[in-house]
């Protein structure tokens, strides 16, 4: 059982990392494929494009730190913590992630057609990364209290 | 290539050209039906397969055959063999638009007694027309709207507003179904079926500039002859 507990706390120790950069890659892509559309739609504005597409990449930078912050040497007494915090904190930013993709994507889109518009369409975007690093600044909080 | 179904999408649907809110700002099709076709060839096998029976069933251009009970079967059979149910939805409730308004003809050109059953194909309002096929709306004016409007304008003989109000509703309704659907087939498909409306309403318009230009020519023909 101890040993069990102790490969959770390793689990816990790498999710966030893992669960950020899975999230990031399918938020990257669905923006990029947008991105890419829209290139062949449009005459200019590409850089820009290319740019929001870059968005979810944001999440897999809070993991990596997440998981620096819980690095310790993993024991019986908080394993459990590690474990707790990791995987809930990798899943929020891993659906951060897909969704802020989504976002962008629509961002994207709407923007090719009226360019005047672009800073507000990336605003939902930006509130969706609010939410990521809510779930980032309090794993951090919260892993002060882990033995 | 084969791409992820979700990025493909994607792909397919940021590459199209946004259409305008209303039907009538658009003064020509986004982009053109070569284009378009590049576009689409994004779609998998299947999908594709979909969109061609699509518009298949949808365009007269595609239906050759005389209109009996055999026609009847077959178009049931194709949208049967349809695996996805929105766009099931959206080839019914179109035919069920051009059955009304094939009633609304009959009635118009004096025919006093609904037509057999059978002519009709989908049977959900085939009750309601038999039972009120003297009413102006066909019974049909609660559930849907637009009747009454269409019947008025096909007795007042206004073809051309007849034609472009009805294209309006079909563009209201797709811009309605396309809510929810942002990056999937079904916005394709929407897509698809909003840009035909667009060619159609303006070939329309390309007929009557190519009959005016042709009336200027014959009287400009004639006008030298008498010279």
């Amino acid at each position: 059982m101890s040993d069990f507990i102790l490969i959770l706390g390793w689990f816990g120790l790498y999710a966030p990392m893992a669960l950020g950069a899975i999230g990031s890659i399918m938020g990257c892509s669905i923006a990029g494929q947008a991105a890419i559309g829209a290139m062949l739609d449009t005459e200019s504005g590409y850089g820009r494009y290319v740019g929001v597409s870059a968005m979810p990449s944001s999440q897999v930078i809070y993991g990596i730190v997440v998981m620096f912050t819980l690095n310790r040497t993993i024991t019986l007494e908080n394993a459990p913590g590690i474990f707790s915090i990791g995987l809930l904190c990798g899943l929020a930013l891993l659906f951060s992630a897909v969704y802020q993709g989504q976002c962008c994507a629509s961002a994207i889109h709407a923007s090719k057609a009226k360019p005047e518009i672009f800073g507000l369409s990336v605003a939902p975007a930006a509130i969706v990364e609010g939410f990521a690093v809510f779930a980032f600044i309090f794993a951090l909080v919260i892993s002060g209290n882990i033995p | 290539m084969n791409y992820p179904t979700n990025c493909k999408y994607t792909l397919l649907v940021s590459s199209l050209p946004i259409h305008k809110t209303l039907l009538f700002d658009e003064k020509q099709t986004p982009l053109s039906r070569i284009q378009l076709n590049k576009r689409l060839k994004l779609l998998d096998k299947n999908d594709a397969a979909d969109l061609l029976k699509i518009e298949q069933l949808l365009h007269w251009s595609h239906i050759k055959e005389d209109i009996n009970q055999t026609f009847v079967n077959k178009t049931m059979g194709s949208i049967e063999s349809l695996s996805n149910n929105f766009i099931k939805n959206i080839i019914i409730w179109r035919l069920e638009i051009r059955i009304i308004l094939a009633a609304l003809r009959m009635r118009h050109q004096g025919q006093n007694t609904p037509p057999v059953k059978n002519i009709f194909g989908f049977d959900y309002w085939y009750f309601m027309m038999t039972k009120y096929w003297h009413e102006p709306d066909l019974g049909l004016g609660k559930q849907l709207s637009w009747v009454a409007e269409a019947n008025k304008l096909l007795t007042e003989n206004k073809n051309l507003q007849l034609e472009k109000f009805l294209f309006g509703v079909v563009w209201d309704h797709y811009q309605q179904l396309s809510l929810g659907h942002y990056f999937n087939f079904e916005a394709v498909i929407i897509y698809v079926l909003r840009w035909d409306i667009i060619d159609r309403w303006n070939s329309y318009d390309n007929e009557i500039a190519a009959q005016r230009f042709n009336d200027l020519i014959d009287a400009e023909l004639q006008n030298k002859i008498i010279c």
